[in-house]
């Protein structure tokens, strides 16, 4: 879903220029690669740290995430940690992994392809039985084939980009794609009676243009409602004034704002400013406080998401406590359950086939994919795709109200994607 | 100036040349091209650094101050190439000189006091037309440098040097290039600015004009004092006479002026 | 009747492009400013646009400060930090290379460098996300005009400051004796510097202003927007090229025709065309310009280049 937010820094030599000096300061700047995560386990980091020690007997899992601490994507990057040290502390605690204990490293990526690659064949030459990738698409189709030829399972989690489960079979995508429940959005504009829309979207993301070009038409002509204006920007815009003037033009009864970043607050808080009473509707990545700048004027905007700490299932009840003691005073969000989602689905497949090696815990995957499911944080995830190493999740449908979402719908689980009821 | 020395590269341009410029005294600076004439007016400018040495005004060490404060001490100076600023009238560029004190404050001043910055326009606008005054040009304030004639920048120069009120002011071939009827009447003007002890130092090929107006000539050569002296001791020098004139045995009248235009 | 809300739609989008051009016209002045005195071409200055923004955000979350005081510290705090920038970086290469051409590819860089680090700060402190200063400090209203027009106070602010800025900034640097210093140091720096001008104090207060300026378009835009991030800067930044480069370098009227200018023709694209194309033109006319008049479209400068 972050395929193109390295694109927001301009193109050309600025961009090569630029890109020269990050390199550059990156590769002075950050020297330590490695640390083991205190959070998680209380055990040795000389345990995790060390790649010369291959004794597994020590009773330890070693694994890696090669993921986005700092950079453009940071602030994802530390969410999914936090879902991911939740799962290792669930799957240490439940004695499922036959005595022995997950101890995570993390390698940071910097959002930085070059760096990304360096700090994976690191995690591949280390002793960790699986790796869990970056987050950006550039950043993990670079990676994955280092994973592939290290024969190490490489577990992806928000990087949504074509082709990547096709490098091989030690790949995984564990996020499922926000296209499978986007419709609960569609069926939900449906019901309110809505017939006319209007619609904007960062025609520089491959995955919102898809979503707003191709997918969304199709849901909506199937339910009766019609788009009016059908607006493509670079996700780079900053004026929106003309915008959304073409927006309120045919005076529709909704507006879909698929962008990301702070275009969707801005966006949104003109729309209101100007006066306009209808739903807005959003993409996924509108969650994670994308919307608070907007303040009073982002309330009542719908979205669908993978996970909401309202969800009625028990894996998400689970994880959404478990987060909450972990992290006191701080609600989990979607970004928390993928990587808790990843980490979960790791340790059921050691649970699996019983043995922590790297080709153990191929089996392992190989075998819960046969099973069909597993249950994460966002709820029962099911196994789809061509090659089954992929998942579906039910989502949910929310409501931006005074600074939290909140649930309107809940998907439901066991399906390819959500349908479309309203029918 | 003590012992000044200045070198570029492994050429030593000035080589320890001392020299001191008494109020109302116009000191003709001689001697061949390239003998250091220019450099030291630029080293007494302080547009250049001195490799070693020091320079004192009025007792006062500025060495290595900036150039805007050797110009606060009362320098200034005009240029062997004409440097007007084409994007101003030749009234701005002359106020410019006469401005000096308070631009040092910078722009936020204007701001905050913004009557006395008006006032302070007043005095500028007001000095710097007695200065083009004082160098005959009081109409051509409004014209721009580029569409002046060559003798007439040259005046505009001078007239920018004087609005600075300096206390010494340093000529560098202000007559290059100009008319016969113009020389002299720039011969005249620097004579009058002597009388009322203003201090100066002219360098100039022209010798005849130096003779007319210094009343204290300093030959250089190779970045070196040849010779010091009234101008007719000096013209009379063997040395300098060879250094400057080489080994033709000629008279002042010998020495044209010269076109220097653009030679820097 | 059928035209009604077209010509409401119609009068609504040249509000809006004159809104548009008036951010780019308080952004452009800066970089004009600092290029067309000093021949530094401050990459950095979107950066401390956002920085500016960043600043308001920290000030006002908290209700520490109201919405002018964080104005006012904000236009400070930019204009400091580009002030940094020339002390730390720009004086030193401006002593260093005798060369003008590799001065100004050096400065070049260390304003790539600048403008990284205060990205970085802000990333660091927003957790690289999304942030704007609360909806509290700046209440926004429309008024309605005819039709379906209407405009917001903060835009009538931005157009008004916009207005008396470029006006300002022309009148002072035409005017005043110390533009006439800064215009003297913009064509020769040795020169004016014999003559009494403090060269270094010239360009340390022309950078304070070129920064000030930036802050003054960063705070009123994050007021307007709602929500900024880093990238915003950069955006911000290859648009206010295009206005440089049409307008005529250090030429504050030809930056302010270009900015309205380019706002229009954006605007018209958006409304009326195929509005992914609307970045496209900045750069087309930029083309055109470089074809016909590669001097700009105000050939004599202001602040005029050696």
């Amino acid at each position: 879903m972050f395929s193109s937010r390295r694109l927001r820094w301009p193109g050309g030599a600025l961009a090569l220029l630029v890109m020269a000096v990050t390199i550059a300061a990156c590769g002075s700047s950050k020297p330590s690669t490695t640390k083991t995560t205190s959070t998680v386990s209380s055990t040795s980091s000389s345990v995790a740290a060390s790649a010369t020690s291959s004794t597994e007997s020590a009773g330890t899992i070693p694994v890696t995430f090669v993921g986005d601490e700092t950079g453009l994507v940071a602030f994802v990057g530390k969410e999914v940690l936090k879902g991911m040290e939740v799962a290792v502390k669930r799957a240490n605690a439940s004695g499922e992994l036959h005595g022995k204990k997950i101890v995570l490293s993390v390698m940071d990526t910097a959002s930085n392809v070059s760096t990304a690659t360096v700090k994976m064949s690191d995690a591949v030459k280390s002793n960790a039985v699986a790796v869990f990738g970056p987050l950006l698409s550039n950043e993990a189709l670079a990676t994955a084939p280092i994973a592939e030829r290290g024969k190490v399972v490489d577990i992806e989690t928000e990087a949504e980009v074509g082709g990547l489960l096709q490098i091989g079979k030690y790949i995984y995508r564990l996020t499922p794609s926000e296209f499978l429940y986007y419709p609960l959005t569609v069926d939900h504009l449906a019901k309110l009676g809505v017939k006319h829309v209007n619609l904007v979207y960062a025609s520089d993301n491959p995955t919102l243009t898809e979503e707003s070009t191709k997918l969304l038409p199709e849901w909506t002509k199937k339910l009766g409602i019609s788009i009016g204006t059908s607006v493509g920007i670079p996700s780079t815009t900053t004026e929106f004034s003309s915008i959304v003037t073409k927006l309120e033009t045919g005076k529709p009864e909704a507006i879909g704002v698929n962008m990301i970043g702070p275009a969707i607050a801005s966006i949104a808080s003109a729309l209101r400013t100007s006066g306009y009473k209808g739903t807005i509707f959003c993409d996924q990545s509108a969650t994670a406080g994308s919307l608070k700048p907007g303040g009073s004027a982002a309330n009542g905007i719908i979205y669908g998401v993978l996970y909401s700490p309202e969800m009625s299932f028990p894996s998400s009840k689970e994880f959404t406590k478990l987060y909450e003691e972990s992290f006191p005073g701080e609600k989990p969000q979607g970004y928390d359950a993928t990587g808790y989602d990843a980490m979960t689905a790791f340790a059921d497949a050691i649970a699996k086939s019983g043995s922590d090696t790297r080709e153990g815990v191929l089996k392992g995957m190989q075998e819960l994919t046969v099973a069909g499911s597993f249950d994460g944080g966002s709820g029962p995830l099911k196994f789809t795709g061509p090659e089954h190493r992929e998942v579906s999740g039910p989502g949910a449908l929310v409501e931006w109200k005074e600074g939290a979402e909140h649930m309107l719908v809940q998907g439901t689980p066991g399906l390819e994607s959500q349908p479309l009821k309203a029918q | 100036m003590k012992d000044a020395r200045v070198a570029f590269g492994g050429v030593r341009a000035l080589d320890g040349v001392s020299l001191t410029v008494q109020d109302g005294q116009l000191l003709g600076l001689i001697g061949p091209n390239g003998s250091g004439k220019s450099t030291l007016l630029a080293a007494i400018s302080r547009m250049i650094d001195l490799s070693s040495g020091t320079l004192t005004m009025e007792g006062r060490d500025y060495t290595n101050a900036p150039a805007h404060l050797a110009n606060a001490l009362g320098i200034a100076r005009t240029f062997q190439t004409v440097r007007l600023l084409r994007t101003m009238s030749v009234l701005e560029n002359v106020m410019l000189g006469a401005q000096a004190e308070w631009v040092r404050r910078g722009p936020l001043a204007t701001w905050l006091w913004l009557s006395r910055a008006r006032r302070e326009e007043k005095r500028a606008r007001r000095a710097a037309q007695q200065a083009l005054e004082r160098v005959g040009l009081k109409d051509l304030g409004r014209r721009h440098p580029q569409e002046l004639p060559y003798g007439p920048a040259r005046k505009v120069e001078i007239a920018r040097a004087l609005a600075c009120e300096p206390k010494l002011l340093l000529l560098d071939e202000p007559t290059a290039g100009m008319s016969q009827a113009e020389r002299e009447e720039v011969g005249i003007l620097l004579s009058e600015l002597s009388k009322d002890g203003l201090a100066q130092v002219l360098v100039e090929h022209d010798l005849a004009m130096i003779q007319r107006v210094c009343n204290r000539v300093v030959a250089l050569n190779f970045g070196q004092v040849i010779a010091e002296g009234l101008p007719a001791q000096v013209a009379a020098d063997e040395l300098v006479r060879e250094a400057y004139l080489g080994h033709r045995d000629a008279g002042m009248e010998a020495s044209a002026p010269m076109m220097e235009i653009g030679r820097q | 009747m059928p035209g009604a809300p077209a010509a409401g739609e119609m009068l609504q989008q040249l509000i809006n492009a004159i809104v548009f051009g008036s951010v780019l016209t308080l952004f452009a002045l800066g970089l004009s400013l600092a290029w067309g005195t000093l021949d530094v071409l401050n990459l950095a200055h979107g950066a401390v646009f956002i920085f500016a923004g960043y600043l308001t955000y920290e000030l006002t979350r908290q209700g520490a400060l109201s919405f002018v005081p964080a104005l006012i510290v904000s236009m400070v705090g930019a204009g400091a930090a580009t002030v940094a920038l020339e002390v730390l970086a720009f004086r030193f290469i401006r002593t260093r290379f005798a060369n003008k051409r590799q001065a100004e590819l050096s400065m070049l860089v260390a304003s790539i460098g600048g403008a990284i680090i205060i990205d970085q700060v802000v990333s660091n402190e927003t957790g690289a996300t999304t942030f704007g200063p609360p909806s509290s400090i700046f209440k926004v209203r429309e008024y309605h005009l005819t039709g379906s027009a209407g405009i917001t106070n903060i835009q009538i602010l931005i157009v008004v400051v916009a207005v008396l800025a470029a006006v300002g900034l022309d009148q002072w640097v035409r005017r005043s004796r110390q533009g006439r210093a800064v215009r003297a140091v913009a064509y020769d720096p040795v020169t004016s510097g014999l003559l009494g001008v403090n060269v270094s104090f010239v360009a340390i207060s022309t950078m304070f202003v070129a920064g000030a300026l930036a802050g003054l378009a960063g705070v009123l835009l994050a007021v307007n927007l709602r929500a900024e991030e880093v990238a915003v800067g950069q955006d911000y930044l290859l648009t206010a090229f295009a206005i440089l480069i049409v307008g005529g370098v250090g030429s504050v009227r030809g930056a302010v025709l270009a900015a309205y200018l380019i706002a229009i023709a954006e605007t018209a694209v958006v409304a009326y065309g195929p509005t992914q194309w609307r970045d496209g033109i900045a750069f087309l006319l930029i083309l055109l310009v470089l074809l016909v008049r590669p001097q700009g479209l105000f050939a004599k400068a202001q602040f005029q280049r050696a």
